[in-house]
């Protein structure tokens, strides 16, 4: 299979803040309705998409990855045209100072620390500026309540290697896209969500799985990686392949699948890798927990700079993800023994 | 039946949080005896189910969780040593000079090594070291661990050695939470021969130490009308303040918390003065640190008491619990169980 | 390596015998000199003296291994401790003890304040007024067997791990002990014509800075002494190459420097790299930093001044319950020592 970057440029460019992820959902529902047998959306948001399996004993596998992204709310505009917000997420303030953000109505702002920030990069010292003088000229384009998101883009660095944002998490959108398009023989009932809210604590996924009930569960989700400058240890390396997750900070995965996805990476020759994630969470754990439980694990992208305005990641484990996936929905899991 | 035995069998069983599924063949075949059936429950979690015999009968559960704190490797490095992350709440202050069991293909034995105390900085001295300082040593190459099996996840566990101070004391690793599934299996024990209405699950389940994936899953799978959380309670030792803690050697402790249900731990106390079984009634009021704090989230609401034995030096290598309060543990899971679903004959 | 020297090995590791109270080690050390004569001084260190008509030459190992004085015995039979030397309370909760003084011991097991009350003293190491120990003795049983300024110690035995490492409490210390009673048995089977005059001191209390040796030396007056000590590895993948100090199994280290000598500038030190290198034994000069070999510091200095060389062990975790040896180093120290000697 050859995979181009269309699909995840197309995805990382549409506007999705925590809570407003409709036009994603939307793009995505048109992207993939002709490989799936049926779509619909769920009291959240949730976009859940599903494709029925040729196992006679088809078990329910859930794939999960988010549609949203982190963000900013407008929650007052001062005198001077100002604007003052709050964090959607993780956002990474030392990132965002003096970077261009975007509102979901195309206006184009610019979010600066003030004067004499110090060493304090909360959001309280941080405000968006777009160009207006005074509180009425800016309430023409922008109200409280209104979402902001740095500037989504995408560009080609060296080799296999393309930074921009948001990688977290349109890259686990566009895998699941690309697999559900490449799949020749659907084993398991598979259902494809694609969630809300994951980066204000997993809320999509427990719904979704709870509705659901999955006997297996599979996230997509970015991780970070080992090798950025001075990073924090970690045995994961950008373009090493796809990142099998062993445990993060929110959920310790199955052991007998973890081991069934790396056999079968290495059975066709797939690149993966193990990853013991320290710090973040996933739609992992609400997937694993969901009901009686599911056997529960995720695919992760290794990617540098999470959450700032470059993540940065290799295509190589780009393509590695999708190819595992596919090879994964090929697997009938009804008939593999843990 | 001989409890210490029992304790030392369940204890010495690899179970390390997220990873309990290894066990369970040999946990199964240890408590096989005792129940009539035993089934895997939730995420890696194993149900050990004593029948009444009746249609429809309700199901009291009792959740002993079966994961221990432990470590996993995080890397190989190019020497062969290991770098590790925990699993669960390991102590750090207990890390230096200790021997650990890497469930490899075979179980290989590993020391953990550090920078030598009389290298190190009065900063560094005064300082606990990280899990980044740690290393894992077990004498072999990188090559030959990678040739047993040992990569990115593999778990390790405390080498399990069992001792005795004291006719009553005994201390070793993993009595968090092994003493509570002997705990369970000795009030099924005292209520053989009795006539029931109802069943009794021991839900032994995962996590507890780590995300509390088993708990939750387990007791949803099983659908309980009443929930007594078995865990262990911390014991006093000097350093300890009174408040926050139990004696070791006094009975079982009781907690009373929002998350638990106030009439069913009224009812157990008062089972356990009407019955002389000692038990330490306890304020836990935010949380009970158990696995009780998802029982308020757990499907349309079910009664749960917290029973828990007490216990120094927790999260240590050697934990040290009373065999007495071990026992009167299960004396007053039982007197309860006996008392409100026990079919009394007619007069 | 062979049957006999891994039980003396094991049977030295095992022994009770913190600084203050070296009783039991000096006893079996006599007991493994095959009737080797042997006395002891007014401080408790054990002196071989094997005569011949060579230069006069002091070897020395100490016996003391890291240890804490009881300075309390509560109502309730917890023990509380001092430390004697500079034993790491990073190694002492959870970990089993032993207390005990020349005629006593009893299990113990060693405890902080329980992790989950900690709050931000778990990332600390543990005060030494914050340790206690438990035996499970009620406390007036326990005050008839122990009373304060009584010691307590780490327990452990010897093990091995693949690859000819050996595992185990107080090594840094007994070891060197092992090396000299085998070093002894050598030499004392040479007739007095082929060796020197010499004088094996195993020292007690080396850990608490006393430098016994010296009270040895001072009657003695060798004319050259040779010190057996332990060297620190921080030997790991990822270390700074300049802060690994020894390296196990690369050989015995000749220190250059520690905090009391100054070895660089001693023609001894100088020969026995010398030698090292004519037999082909693998050893290397290094600084040892903060770390003293406490018995050359005052050595060096008695009387009109001894010329002092200080061969090192490597070691991983020394002073705790698990210390790490190469058995290939222990066999190149023990080479070297006899070559020199």
């Amino acid at each position: 299979m050859k995979i181009d970057m269309k699909i995840l440029k197309e995805l990382m460019l549409i506007h999705g803040v925590s809570g407003r992820e409709r036009a994603v959902a939307k793009r995505i529902e048109e992207m993939i309705t002709p490989y799936v047998d049926w779509v619909k959306y769920d009291a959240m948001g949730n976009l859940i998409c599903f494709k029925k399996g040729s196992s006679p004993d088809a078990k329910k596998l859930m794939l999960a990855g988010h549609m949203d992204e982190i963000g900013f709310l407008v929650t007052s505009i001062d005198d001077k045209g100002y604007i003052h917000s709050s964090p959607i997420g993780g956002i990474h303030y030392v990132s965002a100072a003096y970077s261009n953000v975007r509102f979901e109505d195309g206006t184009v702002g610019v979010i600066v620390p003030e004067a004499n920030f110090g060493n304090n990069f909360g959001a309280d010292k941080f405000v968006i500026d777009i160009g207006a003088t005074s509180k009425k000229e800016t309430e023409k384009k922008v109200k409280v309540g209104d979402f902001a998101a740095p500037v989504s883009h995408l560009q080609h660095l060296t080799g296999s290697f393309w930074s921009g944002r948001p990688f977290d998490d349109r890259i686990g959108c566009a895998i699941m896209v690309h697999s559900a398009m490449e799949l020749k023989d659907c084993k398991n009932d598979t259902y494809f969500v694609f969630t809300v809210q994951e980066e204000v604590g997993c809320r999509g996924s427990k719904t979704s799985a709870y509705a659901i009930m999955p006997d297996y569960s599979l996230a997509f989700d970015v991780t970070g990686s080992g090798d950025g400058p001075k990073a924090r240890p970690m045995a994961v390396s950008l373009g090493r392949g796809a990142a099998v997750k062993v445990k993060d900070s929110s959920v310790i995965c199955d052991q007998g699948f973890v081991s069934l996805l790396m056999d079968l990476a290495k059975e066709r020759k797939i690149a993966a890798q193990l990853e013991i994630l320290e710090g973040g969470g996933t739609d992992t754990c609400s997937m694993q927990t969901a009901g009686a439980g599911s056997r529960a694990t995720a695919i992760s992208v290794p990617t540098r700079y999470i959450h700032s305005n470059n993540e940065t990641i290799s295509k190589k484990d780009y393509d590695a993800s999708i190819a595992l996936t596919v090879a994964l929905l090929e697997t009938d899991l009804s008939k593999v023994e843990f | 039946m001989d409890a210490k035995k029992l304790l030392e069998a369940l204890g010495s069983v690899t179970t390390v949080s997220g990873f309990e599924e290894r066990g369970h063949g040999q946990v199964k075949e240890i408590l096989a005896p005792y129940f009539d059936e035993i089934a895997p429950a939730g995420v890696a979690g194993l149900a050990c189910i004593s029948r009444c015999g009746k249609e429809n009968a309700p199901l009291v559960l009792i959740d002993g969780h079966l994961d221990e704190i432990g470590l996993i490797v995080t890397d190989i490095k190019d020497d062969g040593l290991l770098t590790v992350g925990s699993l669960g709440g390991i102590d750090r202050r207990t890390l230096t000079g200790e021997r650990f069991i890497v469930h490899a293909n075979e179980p290989l034995f590993a020391v953990t090594v550090k920078k030598p105390y009389c290298m190190m900085n009065g900063n560094e001295q005064r300082k606990t070291p990280s899990m980044e300082d740690l290393r894992l040593f077990t004498g072999k190459t990188k090559e030959e661990l990678t040739a047993l099996g040992v990569k990115v996840g593999t778990t390790i566990g405390y080498e399990k050695n069992y001792f005795s101070l004291s006719d009553d004391l005994f201390f070793g690793p993993s009595l968090d939470n092994a003493a509570a599934a002997v705990a369970g299996t000795l009030a099924v024990e005292m209520l053989k021969g009795k006539e029931l209405g109802c069943d009794i699950a021991l839900l032994l389940s995962s996590q507890e130490e780590s995300f509390g994936a088993g708990f939750k899953t387990g007791a949803f799978s099983l659908d309980p009308d009443e929930i007594f959380v078995v865990d262990v309670d911390l014991g006093n030792t000097p350093e300890t303040d009174k408040n926050k803690t139990v004696t070791v050697g006094e009975g079982p402790s009781v907690a009373l918390s929002v998350q638990t249900d106030k009439a069913m731990t009224r009812s157990v106390i008062d089972i356990a003065k009407a019955k002389e079984i000692p038990c330490q009634p306890v304020l836990n009021v935010k949380s009970t640190g158990t696995n009780a704090s998802a029982v308020p989230f757990l499907m349309g609401g079910i009664p749960c008491a917290v029973v828990s034995i007490p216990l120094k030096y927790m999260h240590t290598p050697a934990e040290g619990i009373s065999m007495k309060d071990l026992e009167n543990t299960g004396k007053l899971l039982a007197a309860y169980i006996e008392e409100r679903y026990g079919v009394k004959e007619a007069e | 390596m062979k049957k006999e020297f891994f039980d003396l090995l094991k049977s030295l590791c095992e022994v009770f015998g913190p600084t203050g109270c070296e009783g039991r080690v000096a006893d079996l050390i006599e007991a493994s000199l095959d009737g080797i004569p042997c006395k002891r001084d007014a401080v408790g260190n054990l002196i071989v003296h094997l005569e011949g008509k060579g230069k006069k030459v002091l070897v020395t190992a100490p016996m003391d291994e890291a240890g804490y004085m009881i300075t309390d015995i509560d109502d309730k039979g917890y023990v509380r401790f001092e430390k004697t030397g500079n034993a790491d309370n990073g190694c002492f909760a959870g970990k089993r003890l032993t207390l005990g003084n020349e005629k006593e011991l009893i299990s113990a097991v060693g405890g902080v304040k329980v992790l989950h009350l900690a709050g931000g003293e778990a990332g600390d190491t543990p005060a030494t007024d914050k340790l206690f120990a438990e035996t499970g003795l009620a406390a007036e049983e326990l005050k008839k067997k122990l009373e304060k300024s009584d010691f307590a110690a780490l327990e452990g035995s010897l093990s091995t791990l693949p690859g000819g490492y050996l595992v185990g409490k107080a090594l840094e210390a007994r070891a060197l002990c092992a090396l000299m009673i085998e070093a002894i048995k050598e030499m004392g089977s040479k007739s007095e014509e082929e060796r020197n005059d010499l004088y094996f001191v195993f020292t007690v209390k080396e850990k608490a800075g006393m430098s016994t040796a010296s009270a040895a030396a001072y009657s003695i007056r060798p004319e050259e002494a040779y010190l057996l000590g332990f060297a620190p590895a921080n030997d790991f993948d990822g270390v700074d190459e300049h802060l690994k100090g020894a390296r196990l199994g690369e050989g015995v280290v000749l220190a250059l420097k520690d905090r009391r000598v100054l070895y660089f500038d001693s023609p001894l030190t100088e020969r026995a790299l010398g030698v090292a290198k004519e037999k082909g034994i693998p050893a290397y000069g290094a600084d040892m930093g903060a770390c003293g070999d406490l018995s050359a510091g005052v050595l060096h200095l008695v009387g009109a001044g001894i010329p002092c060389a200080s061969l090192r062990l490597p070691c991983r975790n020394p002073e705790t319950n698990r210390v790490i040896v190469k058995e290939n180093d222990l066999e190149n120290t023990l080479s070297l020592l006899c070559a020199l000697i």
